[in-house]
């Protein structure tokens, strides 16, 4: 393993977040992100981690997912996408809290298992 | 214990690890619906404030690896959760009550045991779980939900 490239690649993105590693918004490794209204152009007008992170969102994903399909670094995945939740690009899910008490949800969910072909 | 083989058991797609300990899964339920894995050791750390519920697996032969998951569910966290024995071997060697005593466990907390290689299984484990969150569910939060039946 090339621990000097991993290191340069890690500092490449840290410096791609300005820096920063607090998110503005509550990013759980299991927190939900999609693309509302996919917009081509500004995919194109993005850094390249960011626009992966775009495409990728197009289909709803967690931010694990982005995380471990990237190869980007779950804090810095948690920056880029906070910034693109602030311009409203892409959607951050509410977690599972606000359906843990949702019986509707609950009872599909418990549906859904009994009926997967194991 | 077995985290990682009950979540590659049932997951749609390879189980993927992020942050060394956490492996994650997937499983399309509907077209609207799906619902996600994730295989922690430590999950006071690991934050899951959002999860519907949380499967402690124990292995048998070492209860006592599963006392600080079980006291963190039972003290620090509102997560709905239930214990299964992770039967590797396809055998238990003790009765599930002296299990349920040795792991000091309140009445109210599900004891069932599961084989995590199996999908059959760890789904009817994970089954259980959801009909565990839909009995507790809204409890502590001043306006339980009714439960059907």
């Amino acid at each position: 393993m090339d621990n000097i490239l991993m290191r340069s690649n890690r500092i490449r993105l840290y410096a791609l977040t300005g820096g920063r590693t607090r998110p503005r918004h509550h990013l759980l490794v299991e927190t939900l992100i999609s693309v509302p209204h996919y917009d081509p152009q500004l995919s194109a007008s993005l850094l390249p981690e960011s626009q992966a992170l775009y495409e990728l969102a197009r289909k709803t994903i967690s931010m694990a997912e982005l995380s471990a399909h990237l190869t980007i670094p779950l804090a810095v995945v948690r920056v880029l996408i906070s910034d693109l939740a602030a311009r409203d690009v892409v959607f951050i899910h509410p977690t599972g809290f606000v359906y843990q008490y949702d019986q509707i949800i609950l009872e599909r969910i418990l549906d859904g298992l009994k009926k997967l072909p194991v | 214990m077995g985290k990682t083989t009950f979540v590659g058991s049932v997951s749609e797609t390879e189980p993927i690890t992020v942050e060394t300990t956490t492996d994650v899964g997937r499983i399309s339920l509907h077209q609207d619906v799906v619902l996600y894995l994730f295989g922690t050791s430590d999950p006071s750390q690991a934050g899951f404030a959002g999860t519907l519920g949380a499967v402690v697996l124990v292995d048998p032969r070492r209860v006592e690896d599963a006392f600080a998951t079980i006291n963190y569910f039972e003290n620090s966290s509102e997560v709905p959760f239930i214990v299964a024995i992770n039967k590797f071997d396809g055998e238990l060697h003790h009765e599930l009550d002296e299990l349920r005593e040795a792991l000091a466990l309140g009445p109210g907390v599900p004891l069932t045991t599961c084989d995590a290689r199996d999908s059959e299984s760890a789904v009817y484990t994970l089954q259980k779980l959801v009909a565990h969150t839909m009995n507790v569910g809204g409890s502590d939060h001043g306006s339980p939900p009714e439960v059907p039946g």
